[in-house]
């Protein structure tokens, strides 16, 4: 179990260590600025939760530092993954149309229902765990994740209806973050069931989740764009400015 | 049992994105092909439909009990028209987002304003369709606006306009 738990902690970061250089050969990283910094940052706070484990091993006595830094690591992830969901929702509904007006107030709502639900749903989430570093985990990690799938559960259900379609790599980004938030929020609530004994059995759950994530990632982001095409005979000049005319005439009617 | 209700809930969550996931990249492939699947509407039937000054010469002129039961059966015929014309405009946007990418100026400034335009319309018909179910019980409420006709019609314009940009012989007024 132990070497499970350690090839589930470190495959996954070295993958998107590749995916990260993959990333920024690609030039993606003016298009995705809060996922580039969500990727570096989850790299630094992997090294830092390594030298606190080292730490651990040294020391026992340094364990709740160890679990600090991973709720703090925590939170500072969910926000940045949320700003990763804003710049989806920007880049593949917001800045697509001019129904942006429109379609503004009807996200933010959906946003602020999500924020009451997630606040309800934690505070029925009985937390049972006697130290207090680890109760402040559980529940960040339960509300940042059902946050985190609502959210892109409204984005992916208004771009079905809207009909816009997505290009390859911001899919990826969404199913991973999907796939990670829906195992963290079943493995957040069940947590509270099985308590410490169940730590290590979740543990690998959530981590295999994340591997899972990355693999996504760089499977879109190595994968080539799929692109529709448009088939019958090139377009003359003379017809242009033809149906140019035409357009403006039938437009403006 | 909260906390097992919550891990379900995560569990179906993750069917639901992946669900949702699936329809989301561009559908590639041969978009002539869904040029064909464009259904005909005819614009002025439906406009009838929905026609105030229509409604109310009906109400003036029939029994009360007949007027619902046909009023009811024009609104159903209004709501499979939207249907029809909510549809189209799902292929209409594939057709003009496939058409962004062309190197042609002329053929991007057309494809913009078509998906502009049926995605417009896509958010009418959305508000539109419960309203006219409630038209359906109740005559008197408002039902879908007007200008629900005259966007559609603007974007079988604006579609044929664009079919004809890519292939001036043939258009896309056939289909639509």
């Amino acid at each position: 179990m132990r070497f499970l738990l350690w090839y589930l902690w470190v495959a996954p970061h070295i993958l998107l260590g590749v995916a990260l250089a993959v990333f920024l050969r690609r030039g993606l990283r003016k298009q995705f600025p809060f996922f580039l910094t969500y990727v570096v940052f989850d790299l630094f706070n992997f090294l830092t939760l390594i030298a606190a484990d080292v730490l651990v091993l040294w020391d026992s006595g340094r364990l709740n530092l160890y679990r600090w830094i991973l709720v703090w690591g925590l939170g500072i992830s969910s926000l940045l993954s949320f700003g990763v969901i804003y710049e989806l929702v920007n880049q593949m509904i917001l800045s697509r149309t001019t129904l942006a007006q429109t379609l503004r107030p009807m996200l933010r709502w959906s946003a602020a229902v999500l924020v009451l639900l997630t606040a309800i749903a934690s505070g029925r989430l009985a937390v049972i765990g006697i130290e207090r570093v680890m109760n402040v985990f559980q529940v960040l990690d339960f509300s940042s994740s059902v946050l985190q799938v609502g959210m892109l559960a409204v984005l992916f259900l208004f771009s079905r209806v809207l009909r816009l379609s997505w290009r390859s790599f911001p899919v990826g980004i969404a199913v991973g973050f999907g796939i990670l938030g829906c195992v963290e929020l079943s493995a957040a609530a069940l947590l509270s069931v099985f308590g410490a004994r169940g730590y290590a059995a979740i543990d690998a759950v959530r981590l295999a989740a994340f591997h899972v994530c990355v693999l996504v990632w760089l499977c879109y982001l190595v994968l080539p764009e799929r692109e529709a095409r448009l088939m019958g005979a090139p377009v003359q000049k003379s017809d242009l400015e033809l149906w140019d005319q035409e357009l403006q005439r039938m437009v403006q009617r | 049992m909260i906390p097992f209700i919550f891990a379900g809930a995560g569990l179906l969550g993750l069917f639901l994105i992946l669900y949702l996931a699936k329809g989301l990249r561009s559908p590639g492939g041969n978009l002539d092909q869904l040029a064909a699947q464009l259904r005909p509407i005819d614009v002025n039937a439906f406009r009838n439909l929905i026609d105030q000054r229509e409604e109310e010469y009906l109400r003036a002129h029939l029994p009360r009990a007949e007027f619902r039961i046909i009023h009811r059966e024009r609104m159903l015929a209004a709501v499979e028209y939207v249907r029809c014309a909510t549809r189209n405009t799902s292929i209409l946007i594939s057709l003009g987002e496939a058409a962004k990418r062309s190197s042609d100026p002329a053929v991007v400034a057309a494809a913009d304003k078509l998906t502009e335009n049926a995605l417009r319309l896509r958010l009418y018909a959305i508000r539109a369709v419960p309203r006219m179910y409630v038209s359906m019980l109740f005559p008197s409420a408002s039902r879908a606006p007007q200008f629900l006709a005259e966007t559609y019609d603007t974007i079988v314009r604006q579609a044929i306009v664009l079919g004809c940009l890519r292939h001036p012989a043939r258009g896309m007024s056939a289909a639509i």
